[in-house]
């Protein structure tokens, strides 16, 4: 696993705080904190894992017995404490016999060992479960648990120098691997959805990224398909049987990763040249991106940038689809705050990363999208990751056939 | 399940409560209820979702605007609000619209407030295990006129008996996820006379072949190899080699309904001791299937398990527990673990997941899925011979 100096970067953070401790629930958050790829994670319940971490002493992650080699392995925090679905049933075998049956027997365990049962703890409140947040605060009434959401939230969005880089390095492979997979795309031997989401998927693996499964997948729509974000539903990232066609607009997206972090791509294909409607489509995307570029600046609010964008777009007659939003972050979740919403009042800052996603709409109701990394700095964003110039769309050949077809 | 059987539980809860409605949060149960899947919607804790569903059966679905037509293309007709992908607080919207369908419904609100005279106005039921403390308190304060009550217990319960259709989703699912495998498998078979796959690439075509035969998602596809075996999951890494005994874990889905497999094979024939691995996992394997019927303790089947192990001196490990339920969640209730004390029922589906270990402390699994029926449970999962340990030996060159 890469060092990103994260724990580094909580310690000293925490420092600045009065938290005793923090207890930290949240598939997200846990990823943030453990490090590495562990897609299973969203998949479990939210109070299966917690990091619970007291000022001064190493973080604890508290999860299953049976992830804990994985987690200690896969991830940054060495002190795994374990809890089994059993209590005492392998008489005579030490570990067992001492066994906490849930996460909350542990984290009372450390809590009184360690004396925090007047302290002040911060908590997750928006990833912990009410019904075990409720107990934790009958059972220590003196405890004062504070929410500690911002805080977590905000030390996400500020990225440290080696994040920044990971994140530039993905989004370039990440452009790679869609512009790789647009290369096999012909016009007269045309694929099948099915088969573009696939190599979509195989050009990234072949550039070292993970696609790990579940929320990491790829969409390959053309035509009538591009008009919703989730085509053929609930074939979600599949593609069936569509051929793409002359002429068509294609949405290539993928969401992948590397050692936990991700990148939100989505690149446009034209299956030939674009005609006068498609290509005033995509040039409304590229004024969109160059206006964003122009705006968003250190110090200003995402609310202010959002609502100057969105101004914008009125005045320039540029048929925004408002609901998909205009940029959001990026980091171990594919989609993470800060928010390009009007709805946002965090402070751009430099060290954050933003996914800039304006989604026009093409002539035939198509969602025409071509989005951009940006990594914010004192001067201004700076766009990562371009494998080619997207100031015009990626036009598919008519025949000739590159790498094999 | 079918929207009209999940009424039939919902009125029982009703009565059983004092409730008139009830919101659940947890994707999994609310695909339970609605029959609805979703974009992998436990992986975005910031894309909540809500199912109001009230006793006079009127219903609402709160979900970011990305998955609205992804809700209405499933032919969902009941009402449905969404809020714009990039909301920085969705959560205050799913409070102020709970707030406004309960209002609209039960009358509550300020007027309610006003009629009820400090009582509250109506009871509605939620999933504590699954909601947020924030959350929580914003529908407090949302509606200061409700009393709330944990719809958890019930939930559980709902969600561990399936009905037909749930178990035809769930056969089909796992038929698409183990020819997927298979699909995989022969490809590799394939790859070895030239350079081999990577185990990334093989772990991508299990999510090819997954697709090709009709699943609707890939979840987890790892392939934890030789000394990578003896943790339960990495991330695909490097290449195959021969002689090592490696575990392909794998989940996808059907139209919501989960597969979970976990499959073992060598590179190269098997040596002795890895064949004897495999043989005592099955032996293990086999008295938990042997136990799968209605009235036994899911404990029990742990326990006993546990004590042929002890018995035969098979290297078990208990942490894993020997099996779990399986729907719409890849795990779910009920689990077969000495705390897990659910008596087994007709229309239960349970995964057998005995970990035990293999030569190199490797971890040895070979998953199936049963349906509990009077007599014998129903393998749905069995569509290639895994009696024996899957040699790869490039016997297929083909591919």
């Amino acid at each position: 696993m890469r060092k990103l100096g994260i724990l580094e970067k909580l310690t000293n953070e925490f420092k600045k705080t009065d938290f005793d401790a923090v207890l930290v629930f949240g598939y997200d958050h846990i990823r943030y904190l453990i490090g590495g790829a562990l897609p299973f994670l969203g998949s479990l319940p939210p109070d299966t894992v917690a990091v619970f971490w007291i000022r001064d002493a190493e973080p604890v992650l508290i999860a299953p017995a049976y992830l804990r080699d994985t987690l200690r392995s896969g991830g940054r925090i060495r002190n795994v404490q374990p809890y089994y679905p059993y209590p005492d049933c392998r008489a005579g075998e030490e570990p067992f016999r001492r066994a906490k049956t849930s996460l909350e027997s542990v984290l009372t365990d450390i809590i009184e060992r360690e004396g925090l049962d007047n302290g002040k703890i911060g908590l997750t409140e928006r990833r912990i479960p009410f019904s075990t947040a409720r107990r934790l605060r009958k059972k220590y009434e003196n405890i004062r648990f504070t929410s500690c959401d911002q805080w977590i939230k905000d030390l996400r969005m500020r990225k440290t120098a080696a994040e920044l880089e990971l994140l530039a390095e993905l989004a370039g492979k990440t452009d790679h691997g869609l512009a790789g997979a647009a290369h096999h795309v012909m016009v007269y031997a045309a694929r099948p959805e099915k088969g573009l989401s696939e190599i979509i998927r195989v050009h990234c693996i072949e550039r070292g990224l993970d696609m790990t499964g579940y929320e990491s997948l790829a969409v390959g729509a053309s035509g009538e398909h591009t008009t919703v974000p989730w085509p053929e539903a609930p074939f979600y990232g599949v593609g069936k049987g569509k051929q793409l066609m002359e002429g068509e607009l294609v949405r290539m997206e993928i969401r992948t990763s590397l050692d936990g972090y991700w990148s939100d791509a989505a690149r446009l294909l034209v299956m030939g040249e674009p005609d006068d409607a498609q290509q005033k489509a995509y040039d409304d995307i590229v004024i969109l991106r160059n206006k964003a570029l122009d705006v968003l600046k250190p110090g200003r609010s995402c609310s202010e940038v959002a609502r100057e964008l969105l101004e914008f777009c009125t005045k320039r007659g540029i048929d925004l689809v408002k609901p998909h939003g205009l940029g959001h972050g990026i980091g171990v979740m594919p989609v993470e705050a800060p928010f390009i919403d009007p709805s946002d009042p965090t402070e751009l800052q430099s060290g954050m990363v933003i996914v800039l996603t304006p989604t026009v709409k093409g002539p035939e109701g198509e969602l025409v999208r071509s989005y951009d990394t940006v990594i914010m700095e004192e001067q201004g964003p700076r766009l990562v990751g371009w494998y080619k110039d997207w100031n015009t769309p990626y036009k598919a050949v008519k025949s000739y056939q590159h790498g094999g077809g | 399940m079918s929207k009209e059987k999940s009424s039939r539980i919902f009125a029982k809860f009703f009565e059983q409560t004092g409730a008139s409605a009830v919101l659940l949060n947890d994707p999994n149960s609310v695909s339970c209820c609605t029959g609805l899947e979703f974009p992998f919607a436990t992986h975005f804790p910031e894309k909540p979702l809500g199912y109001l569903f009230s006793k006079n059966a009127s219903s609402l679905l709160i979900c970011p605007y990305e998955w609205t037509q992804a809700v209405l293309d499933q032919g969902w007709t009941g009402g449905v609000r969404s809020y714009d992908d990039q909301n920085a607080d969705p959560f205050a919207y799913l409070a102020e619209q709970t707030a406004d369908f309960l209002k609209t419904v039960f009358g509550t609100g300020e007027a309610g407030k006003e009629r009820a005279k400090g009582k509250p106005v109506a009871v509605v039921g939620l999933e504590g295990q699954y909601i947020s403390a924030a959350f929580q308190q914003d529908l407090d304060e949302a509606c200061p006129d409700l009393q709330w009550v944990d719809t958890g217990e019930l939930l559980r319960d709902v969600r561990m008996i399936k009905d037909k259709r749930e178990i035809e989703l769930l056969r089909t699912s796992a038929e698409k996820l183990e020819f997927g495998l298979i699909g995989a498998l022969q490809h590799l078979e394939g790859s070895l006379e030239e350079n081999g796959y990577t185990l990334p690439e093989f772990c991508e075509r299990i999510r090819v072949h997954v697709y090709e035969t009709g699943g609707t998602a890939g979840g987890i596809a790892a392939a934890p190899a030789g000394r990578g075996g003896t943790v339960w999951y990495g991330l695909p890494r490097g290449k195959f080699a021969p002689g090592e005994l490696i575990r392909i874990e794998a989940s996808s889905r059907y139209m919501g309904y989960w597969a979970y497999t976990s499959r073992m094979m060598t590179i190269g024939e098997a040596t002795d001791i890895q064949k004897r691995a495999y043989r005592e996992n099955l032996l293990l394997k086999e008295r938990v299937v042997e136990m799968l019927s209605p009235g036994v303790k899911a404990s029990n089947i742990f326990e006993t398990v546990e004590e042929l192990a002890a018995a035969e001196g098979i290297d078990f490990r208990p942490e894993f527990g020997v099996g779990h339920g399986i729907g719409t969640a890849e795990m779910e209730a009920p689990y077969l673990i000495p705390s897990d004390e659910t008596v087994l029922r007709e229309g239960m589906c349970i995964v057998v997941a005995v970990y035990t270990e293999g030569p190199g402390k490797e971890l040895v699994c070979s998953k199936d899925t049963y349906c509990i029926q009077s007599g014998d449970p129903q393998c749905v999962s069995w569509y290639h011979n895994w009696e024996e340990l899957y040699e790869v030996t490039g016997f297929r060159s083909a591919h």
